[in-house]
Parts: structure tokens; C-alpha cells; sequence
């Protein structure tokens, strides 16, 4: 049994040698032909390395396409460094006003803003009624109540928006 | 920020050239670009269908751009470089699976780009593409390495760190399950 596999394994290295050296001439001679007189295995093997080149001819880089990732990478490269110098609010906000995030961010800043306006507005109504009728007095509180549901709602519906 | 590179990009070493990236030169930034494109690109055009090449390119050296300040020299950049485009290249086919896209571009859009010779090569090379995502991880890579990146096998040993015996074994081996996954 040992002597089986030592066996198969001198016999195999000088396949993976053979293949190996094949696989370098093609690769920089870009030959055309299988190695005359080379087994079944290597022949097909050889075959493939063949196939491989054909379909993978070795190419230049596009000249157009190297000059726009550049172009694009320094300008993220520039921005980068914009936003290094932005303060923690700008940062927070976002850099760039197109994309959705910093879109996001924006409406729940003002929906916030809404709201502490508007309950700052409303709030010396609770005390100024409080010797007015009970009914108004409720109803003002109805008010207050209904703007933070509205308000809650409206952070909940963003943040959940945001998660997806 | 931007300042101008100490050294002359063209013969400056990868190491030079992060060192000066991170006391900010975009200059040396570029040149690592400009050095390793070729090698990026031909990596990504073996396993992604050719009208994305240049996007998952793209994508590699932003995220090249972004962590290359925290990159800690324990490893090479090449090899640094090659994980990040792995890793680039399996969240393209994450992305495209969730949008519930084919793997690979169908075979009738690669008739349908060139009559000729050009089409039966690249329907050859959406089979390889689609032969190649199949097979282990250092299967794939040790044929990525030699075709896609044009390393020697000398070359090769001394990347992955093993004898150049090894190597041409895993080669082979590489090759005969390729060639299984191309007559399925």
C-alpha cells in the first residue's frame, strides 16, 4: 500500500512539473499547442491552460478607465479631507446633500426642530388657561399630546426607514 | 492636505509609499494605484462579468483609500490588496443575490455583444467565470495568482508561503477540478 503511493506520488510530480512548465511558456509565448507526446491527463490539462489563455488573452489597462477611477478616488480623497475639517454637526449631517442618508438625516433634524418650536409654543397655553374652563384646559393638553404622538410616529416611521 | 511624495513614486517601494500616504500624500496613494491596477482589474475580470470589471475595481481601492491608514505592514500590501478584492469581489455576488440577479451574465447577452471568434470567447469566459466561483477558495486563488495576476510559480511559493513543490501540486490539482467543473 505504501509502496502504491509512493509510487503515484513519483509519479505524479513530474506531471505537476511538466504542467507547470507548460503553463509558463504559454503564459509568455502565448503557444498555440499541446506538448507532443504528453500523457492523457497532461494533454488535457494542457488543453485547459490553452483554453484559459484564449478566453484571458493577457490586456492592457484601459487608459480611460484608469483615469476615471483616479479622477473619482481623488475627489473622494479631497472630500475626505473636507470632512475632516467639517464640525461634528456638518459631519453629522452628512457631507454630500445627494445621497439618501444625509437626506434622512436633514428631514429629522427639522422634524425635531418642528416639534421643540411647536412645544415651546403651546406650552405657556397649559399654564396661562389653567383658570379658564376645565374643557380647555383638556383640550390644550389634547393638543400637546397629539403633536409628541405625531412627532413619535414620525421618528419611528424615519428610524425604521433608516434601518432598512 | 494633500502634500507632495518625498520619493519618486515610480521606484519607491509599497512600504515607502504608505509611509508617505499617511503623513498625507495622495500622490503616493496614486502611484500604489497605478502600480497594482493591473493586477486588481485582471483579478476581477476572471470572476465578474466584464461590464462590472471596472466598478468592483472601483470599489477595491476606495476601500484601499479608506483603511489603508490602518494598515499595520504586518502582512504585504499585494497580499493585503488581494484579500481586500476577494472580499470586494464575494460582496458584489452578496449584492446581486439578494437582488435575486443571475450569478453570471447570461450567455445569450455575450452572443449578442460580437459575432465571431470574440463571442465564442467570451461565452468560454462566462463558462470559466462560472466554473471558477465554484471551486475552493485555494483552488480559485492559486489559478487567480498564476493567469489572473501573471505571478511565476516561484512567485507564487514565496506569496503563500509554501515550497514551489506544493505549489505546482495544488496547481494541478486547481486545474483538473476546474476542468471537472467545466464538463458538469
Amino acid at each position: 500500500m505504501n509502496e502504491m503511493k509512493t509510487e503515484q506520488s513519483s509519479n505524479s510530480i513530474p506531471i505537476d512539473d511538466q504542467l507547470a512548465e507548460f503553463t509558463d511558456r504559454a503564459r509568455s509565448e502565448q503557444t498555440g499547442s499541446t506538448e507532443p507526446g504528453a500523457n492523457a491527463e497532461l494533454m488535457q490539462l494542457e488543453e485547459l491552460v490553452l483554453r484559459l489563455n484564449k478566453a484571458f488573452p493577457r490586456s492592457e489597462v484601459d487608459k480611460i478607465s484608469l483615469k476615471r477611477i483616479q479622477s473619482n478616488l481623488r475627489a473622494k480623497w479631497q472630500s475626505a479631507g473636507q470632512a475632516a475639517k467639517l464640525p461634528a454637526w456638518r459631519k453629522w449631517l452628512g457631507t454630500g446633500w445627494g445621497t439618501r442618508a444625509s437626506r434622512q438625516r436633514l428631514a429629522l433634524a427639522l422634524v425635531i426642530g418642528m416639534v421643540v418650536i411647536l412645544a415651546l409654543t403651546i406650552s405657556p397655553l397649559l399654564y396661562t388657561n389653567q383658570t379658564d374652563t376645565t374643557a380647555s384646559a383638556i383640550s390644550t393638553a389634547q393638543v400637546v399630546s397629539a403633536v409628541a404622538i405625531l412627532a413619535g410616529i414620525i421618528l419611528a416611521i424615519m428610524w425604521l426607514n433608516n434601518r432598512r | 492636505m494633500e502634500t507632495l511624495s518625498k520619493s519618486e513614486p515610480g521606484t519607491a517601494n509599497d512600504d515607502t509609499l504608505i509611509r508617505e500616504f499617511k503623513a498625507g500624500s495622495f500622490e503616493a496613494f496614486n502611484a500604489l494605484y497605478r502600480r497594482h491596477l493591473a493586477g486588481v482589474l485582471n483579478r476581477v475580470r476572471f470572476v465578474v462579468p466584464s461590464e462590472d470589471v471596472e466598478d468592483v475595481t472601483q470599489e477595491v481601492f476606495m476601500a484601499a483609500l479608506k483603511s489603508l491608514q490602518s494598515f499595520r505592514g504586518e502582512s504585504q500590501f499585494s497580499t493585503w490588496l488581494r484579500t481586500l478584492t476577494n472580499r470586494k469581489v464575494a460582496e458584489y455576488y452578496r449584492k446581486r443575490n439578494r437582488k435575486q440577479e443571475a450569478p453570471v451574465t447570461s450567455l445569450s447577452e455575450a452572443s449578442s455583444q460580437k459575432d465571431g471568434v470574440q463571442s465564442v470567447h467570451l461565452e468560454d469566459r462566462l463558462a470559466i467565470q462560472n466554473a471558477m466561483l465554484k471551486l475552493p477558495e485555494s483552488y480559485r486563488e492559486i489559478i487567480l495568482l498564476r493567469f489572473a495576476e501573471d505571478l511565476q510559480f516561484v512567485e507564487i511559493a514565496r506569496a503563500t508561503g509554501n515550497n514551489l513543490e506544493a505549489v505546482k501540486s495544488t496547481f494541478r490539482r486547481a486545474m483538473t477540478a476546474l476542468r471537472a467543473r467545466l464538463d458538469e
